[in-house]
Formats: structure tokens, sequence, C-alpha cells
């Protein structure tokens, strides 16, 4: 056990650095001018130029990625170029809990909604809950996310804030730099009642996708299971229904949903660009996508290591999980 | 860490009540954030509107028009040589900091940005610099009288001393902060930073011991929200008060709903359309010609500016080109334009277009305007190809040197023609904003002398002169100047000014 989460931990450094490397490269195959970015396109050239020699934008890219790297090593993710004095670490550990909070709140939806349509669809095979419920997880694997916000800010803006995370008067001292945690901590009731009321339309938009798909591999894994002899065993037993789908027959169709469930998020925390640009919600997926406007090579390069850093470790948590659910699962040990 | 939360969220869901905060605040929505809050780092509008209430100038415009009067400078004196500047500076003003203003202030000011080694020399270089390059030297002569040595007279440097590095910084505060002071600024303004939260809020509270008139609202919240359109709707429902980028297609209905209203002033925005006199056909004036006969600009003010903006022949605004002498207005007359065009030796019809795919305030819907461009074209037997681009690469491709036609615009730092014909079109300035790569002996030799002629009616000639020039070359075409616009709750009140955003000229409506 042990020695598997060390080798997969050691695996890590590898993804991190062929993450880091390709972002480079293809930041810098762009067109963009960072030093432009920086002072403005009134500024003078001799300016410019200035700005490219100081900030080493006119070294060989092997060089500049180079520098990157060790700098890299010493935990250091670089500089905001446009926001001076600030370190894209900051920057990161601001956003990244904002996206955290969003993402976890969509899964939450996603994982009571979509096993309920799941169990439901299951038990009920060939019915109409069976039909009504997989139409519906269609629908949410296939209905653009930014568009269904579009339909969800029209739909409730008269009754729920469309926008940010939180309204601006309301005065909130960064702690965790999770919202509603930073609220709770503060005893602040009103910014805690605004924050979650920003949270519901996004969370919702986000979770669609993840919803479906739970409902889907809920379905088809629990089928598996309930056709086996075990279950007959239970009810023959006289088990209630109730208990030999819950109890039975969910936790040996776990290991899929757990393992989907685990991969959706990951995507969640990098995926959110869309839903955090629809709803203007402060977390990562805004932060990349105006580093990129801005050509902020260290902040894109910064946001795209930490997610792909936080995407290893779920799918790590998530492989240890497995073992949790289910004991048969053993790793680093031959079969016997 | 759940067993501290648990008590805590019962106690919150408990005693939830509509708490906020207990000042009464203005709260301002704009498209973006602030990247520093250091007057000598600032490159653009969203940075400089905070600056602007946080710090003073020497000088400043008077009112809503674009006439100096002084600020932190009580008045000020040139020598008869043009070449020194002295200003008495106003005294007992202090920093929000607690440390008195005074001359050592302004030369530490300026010296930060314009003396190469200065110790505490901003992060970014100073965009701005090119609008010192006259200034040889500033000397505190006594604690309230400052000397500013220039290199030669010029007419327009008090205009350039209301930009946004000349800014009067606190020097305790720069020394103290080092590279932290663009987040702790400290200025002489009527509102001091109270707190900023980085892309979700500024809080601005007014300076109670302001030297001047104190502003009428204590608090401005400033919050970036990025989609204009959900700015409106956040005005409409009443969660923020100003919404300074609201889309043109808006405009009507915010001034016909009950509880908003929408005012304009006149800006130093102009749009225009750009060649690359180093490629053929588009250095060919009769194919500039044909293509600015062929162009109704009442059409493109309609389509593309919701008829918010003015048509014009000069690249300098109308409003600041009255006193100069007479411009005739633009020409649309397409069977000119296909004579023009026909002199012009084509190898193929098709020619290339750039433009933004991104809003600026001199193209609101950039889109709009290319496609009318294109279709205006095709009327004299042109077809033009659309290439469009993003922020960050559309700065870069139009200053290439093989780029074709392009669309951009000019949004001036200060009121006066020579903020157009010099950084657009003078030889100086092929390296940053003349993209045209236009360096004509006649117009730069004008363009440069008005720059120190003192004399009034002399430097009217000089800038006459060099209209004439433009016009008979025509190396770029001046499409529309643009108007400002700004939705605000009914509950508000705000006197626009033509370049600066005040937050301290904004109150609550009677």
């Amino acid at each position: 056990m042990t020695a598997y989460v060390v080798r997969r931990l050691l695996f890590l450094p590898v993804v991190l650095w062929a993450v880091s490397f390709i972002v480079f490269v293809l930041m810098r195959s762009v067109p963009g001018d960072p030093a432009t970015a920086i002072v403005g396109e009134k500024a003078p050239l001799e300016v410019r130029q200035r700005v490219r020699r100081e900030r080493g934008f006119d070294r060989p890219i092997l060089v500049q990625y180079g520098i990157y790297v060790v700098k890299l090593l010493h935990g250091d993710l670089g500089e905001s170029f446009k926001h001076s004095s600030e370190k894209v670490s900051d920057q990161i550990a601001r956003k990244l809990p904002h996206t955290i909070e969003l993402a976890g709140a969509a899964m939450a939806i996603a994982l009571v909604g979509g096993l309920m349509l799941g169990i439901l669809s299951a038990v009920y095979k060939g019915r109409w809950i069976d039909y009504v419920s997989m139409t519906v997880a269609l629908a949410g694997v296939s209905v653009p996310i930014f568009w269904l916000g579009l339909l969800l800010i029209l739909a409730f803006e008269s009754v729920l804030p469309i926008s940010g995370n939180l309204n601006p008067e309301l005065i909130l001292d960064s702690r965790t730099g999770f919202i509603l945690v930073d609220a709770l901590l503060a005893r602040n009731g009103a910014a805690f009642w605004n924050a979650l009321q920003h949270l519901v339309l996004p969370a919702a938009a986000l979770s669609t996708i993840p919803l479906a798909m739970t409902a889907r591999i809920t379905r088809s894994a629990l089928l598996e299971v309930l056709e086996s002899d075990y279950i007959r065993t239970a009810r023959a037993k006289g088990a209630s229904p109730a208990r030999v789908v819950l109890r039975h027959a969910l936790r040996n169709a776990a290991i899929p949903i757990v393992t989907l469930v685990g991969l959706e998020f990951g995507y969640l925390l990098g995926g959110a660009v869309l839903t955090e640009t629809v709803f203007d919600w402060d977390g990562m997926g805004t932060y990349i996508l105006t580093s990129v406007r801005e050509t902020e090579y260290e902040s894109i390069g910064g946001a795209v290591l930490v997610l792909a850093f936080m995407f290893v470790l779920v799918n790590l948590a998530v492989d240890l999980l497995y073992a949790f659910i289910d004991p048969r699962v053993r790793y680093g040990q031959s079969e016997a | 860490m759940l067993r501290r939360l648990l008590p805590a969220l019962i106690l919150v869901l408990g005693s939830c009540s509509g708490e906020t905060s207990d000042k009464k605040a203005l709260i301002w929505a704009r498209s973006s954030d602030s990247s520093t809050l250091d007057p000598a780092e600032i490159e653009w509008g969203e940075d400089a509107k905070v600056i602007q209430s946080l710090y003073d100038t020497l000088v400043t415009y008077k009112g809503d028009t674009v006439e100096l009067e002084g600020k932190l400078a009580e008045r000020w004196t040139f020598s008869p040589d043009g070449k020194t500047l002295t200003f008495e500076l106003r005294k007992g003003v202090r920093f929000h900091d607690g440390s008195a203003f005074d001359s050592s202030a302004v030369v530490f000011t300026f010296e930060r940005f314009l003396k190469p080694g200065h110790p505490n020399r901003p992060k970014i270089p100073c965009p701005y610099e090119a609008n010192f390059a006259d200034i040889d030297r500033v000397a505190a002569d006594g604690p309230h009288r400052v000397v500013f040595t220039l290199k030669r007279p010029s007419v327009v440097i008090l205009y350039n001393l209301t930009l946004f590095a000349a800014n009067i910084v606190s020097p305790d505060a720069v020394k103290k902060h080092g590279a932290q002071f663009p987040v702790n600024p400290v200025g002489t303004g009527p509102y001091s930073l109270a707190r900023w939260d980085r892309d979700v809020r500024i809080v601005l509270d007014r300076n109670e011991s302001y030297w001047g008139p104190k502003p009428a609202i204590e608090r401005v919240i400033v919050v970036p929200v990025r989609s204009p359109q959900t700015a409106i709707e956040k005005l409409r429902k009443g969660e923020v008060h100003v919404v300074d980028h609201p889309t043109l297609s808006d405009v009507k209905t915010l001034a016909e709903d009950p509880a908003t209203k929408v005012d304009t002033e006149i800006s130093l925005t102009v749009s225009y359309l750009g060649f690359n006199l180093k490629r053929h056909p588009y250095s060919d004036p009769n194919f500039r010609r044909a293509v600015s006969l062929a162009l109704d600009r009442n059409t493109l003010n309609a389509l593309a500016y919701h008829g918010m903006a003015e048509p014009i022949a000069n690249l300098v605004p109308p409003v600041l080109w009255k006193d100069i002498c007479p411009t005739p207005p633009y020409e649309y007359d397409l069977e000119k334009a296909k004579e023009s065009l026909a002199k012009v030796k084509l190898e193929s019809k098709e020619i290339e277009l750039l433009h933004m795919t991104f809003a600026r305030p001199y193209a609101p819907e950039p889109l709009r305007a290319a496609e009318f461009v294109k279709d205006q074209l095709r009327k004299i037997g042109l077809e033009v190809k659309l290439t469009g681009y993003d922020k960050s690469a559309y700065d870069q491709k139009y200053k290439e040197k093989n780029h074709p036609m392009y669309l951009l615009g000019w949004i001036a730092d200060i009121p006066d023609p020579d903020n157009f014909y010099y950084p657009l079109l003078h030889g100086d300035s092929k390296d940053s904003m003349n993209a045209s790569q236009f360096d004509d002996p006649v117009f730069n030799d004008s363009v440069t002398r008005s720059q120190s002629e003192l004399d009034p009616a002399k430097r009217k000639e000089l800038l006459a002169k060099a209209y004439e020039r433009y016009r008979e070359v025509l190396p770029t075409i001046p499409l529309v100047a643009v108007k400002q616009v700004i939705a605000l709750s009914r509950r508000v009140d705000y006197n626009m000014h033509p370049i600066e955003y005040r937050f301290y000229a904004a109150s609550w409506a009677k």
C-alpha cells in the first residue's frame, strides 16, 4: 500500500514537468507581446525594449524555460507581470478556494441528484421513472454549459444573484479563502447567506454534466449487481427492498461510481472556465482566462500546474478510496 | 475545524439579519480591477480611475471643462524663454499617512520615475515617460516652491502635469512600503484607500482632513463586473449605482427605466482606419482617397455606435480644433471613389482589413465596424478579407511591418491637438502608435515646431499647416469621435469630465 502511494507520488513530478513544458512552449508560440501588455501600446519602443530585457523576454526560449524551472524548483511560481507587487502563488491562493467551493457545491448537487436518479431508474428499470431520469441525464450531458448558464440567469435573475461571489458591500476578511467558511468564522450571517445565494446558480449549472454521468453509471453498475446471486439471496432472506438496494447492491456498485466522481471532480476544478465566465465567478477559470488575455505567462503556467497537481492528487485519493470501499482491493500485493 | 464551525453555523443562521457595512457606500461597477495603484506604473484607464481620487496633481481641469487650474500648486509662472516653470505650492496639505506635503515630495515624485537608477524606481517603467521627456530637472526652491527646468519650451507641459504619473506620492510611504507601495497607496487626494481585495473590490473612504472641498459621499466601493450586460442587470436591481461601461444597445432602455438614467459627455476618443504606407496598394494616395470617399460615417455611427458618436474629417476631434482652422466635413461619394480607385494599379481586388474582436472605448462593437467597411468597399468593387484578433495579439499585429489596413482608435491623454498628431502621425512615433509609418518632413516639421511655439497665433498656423498636409496625403482616415456614456441609478448624481474619472464628483440625488 505504502509502496503504491510512493510510486504514484514519484510519478507526480514527471506529470508536472510535462505540463509545465507544454504550457510554456504553447504560451510563447501564440501571438502577443508581454512587454506591450505590461506598459501598453502607447509606450515608446525603448521602454518596451527595456521591459523585454529586464524581464528576460528577449532570451532564447529554452533559456527562459530553464530559468522558470529553477524558480519552480525553489517553490516560486513567479510573479504577475502587470499586477505589480503580486506573486502568482498569492493570486492562486486567493482564487483556488473559490473554485474548490464552487466545484464542491456542484459535486454535492451532482452526487445527491445523480445517485437518486441512477438508483430510481435501476430499481424501476423500463418504467416511466427510468425513461424520465435517463432523459434528464442525457440532457445533462448534452446541453452546453454556457447556454444553460444563460438560461438559468434569465429564469432566476429576479430572485438570485447572477454574478460574483459576494455582494461588494459585504466586507469579509479572508482567513481560509473559502467564503462560506470565512463568513462562519466571522459569524457574519448576512455574508453567509449572500455567499450561499451566489453559489446556487453557478453550482447548478456546473453540476449538470457530473450529475448526468453519475446517474448513468449508477444505473448501469446497479443493474449489473442487482442481477447477481447474492442479491437474490438477500431478497430471499427477507431483507427489505430499500435495504437490498442501498446496503447490499450500492456498495458493490460503488467502485465505478467513485472512479467517475473522482475524475469529474478533477475536471470540475479545471473545467469551470465557462461557468465561472458566465457567472463572473472570481476563481481559477476566470483567472486563467484573463491571464491568457493579458499574456501573463507565469500566471497561466502557475495556474495550470496547480490544477494538474490537484488532478493527480484527486485521482490518487480515488484509488485509495477503492481499498476502503472494497476490502478485496489491495495494492502492491500479488493476488493469492 | 468542524467542531469550531458548527456552533458558529448555528449562531449565524440564528442571527441572520441584513447587517451590512455601517457607511452608506456608492458602488461603482467597471470592467476590470486595478492592476496597480502606484501612479508612475499606470498605463490604462481602469487603473487611472482610482488614482484620480486617491492623489492630487499640481494642476488640474477646472470643473468639467478642459481649462487648467491649480490643485496642489496655487499658481505657476513661466520664464520669458519658456524654459523654466515655477510652481508655488499649497501650504498645510498633508498626505493620508500624516506626513506633510512640500516641495521635496514633488521632486521625489518626478525623480522617482524619470531619473535612471533612482533607489525608489517603480517596478514597471513609467508607460507615460515620453510625456515628461521635455523635463530636464525638477528642483525645490524652499519648502513651498518647485522649479521645473525644461529642455525646450513646451506648450503642453502643463497638460502633461495632469497625467497619472504626475500625481504626487508620499515619499515616506514609498520608502516604507517599497515594492508593496502599489497596494499601499498614499496620496493627498479626497479619498484614501480603506481596503483592496484584489479582483473583488477597492474601498475608498473620504479623506476627512482633505484640504479642498470634501466629497459628498463617504465611501466609494469600486467593483469589477466584467460583462456589461451583467453590470446593467445589477444596476437595475439596485446592487450597484454606477456602470461606467454600459453597452450602447442598452442606452435607450436604461434612459426610459424609472430607476436608471444615462449621462453622456464628450471625450477625446476617436476611431480611424490606418494603412500600411509601405505596402501596395495601401501606399497609393488614390487608393486611400477612394476608401475614404466610400465610407459613409453617418451610417457607421448608426450601425456600430448606436448614434452615440460624431463623424469627423480630421483626426483631432472638433472640440479641440474649432479655434485653429476650418475643416470641411467628410465627403461620401461612391462615383468619385470609383474614379479615384481607377487610378490605382490593382493586381487583385482583394484587400485585407485587421480588426479587433474585443470592445474598446473607440470600438464598442468592433465587428460591426469591420463589416461596415467591408460592405462599403464592396460598393466600389473591392473585396475585403476581415482578420480579427484578441487584445494581446492585436496590439502586436497592427505594429508588424507587413500589416495591411487596420481599424484602430485613440484615447487622448491631454486636450491638445499635439496629443493626436505627434503620437499617431509624427515620424518619431513610428515605433509606437504611428503604425502607418507616416514620416513626412513637412508634417513632422510643423508639428515639432508647434510643440515649442509659445505664441498662440503662430502655433495655430503651424498646426493648420500640419492639417493641410494630413488632408493632402491622408495617411489615415478619421472615422468618428466617440462620446462617453455612463449609466447611473437615479439615486446618484455624477458630474462627468471629458478626460478624468472623479469619484469625488458623485453625490446622492436630492
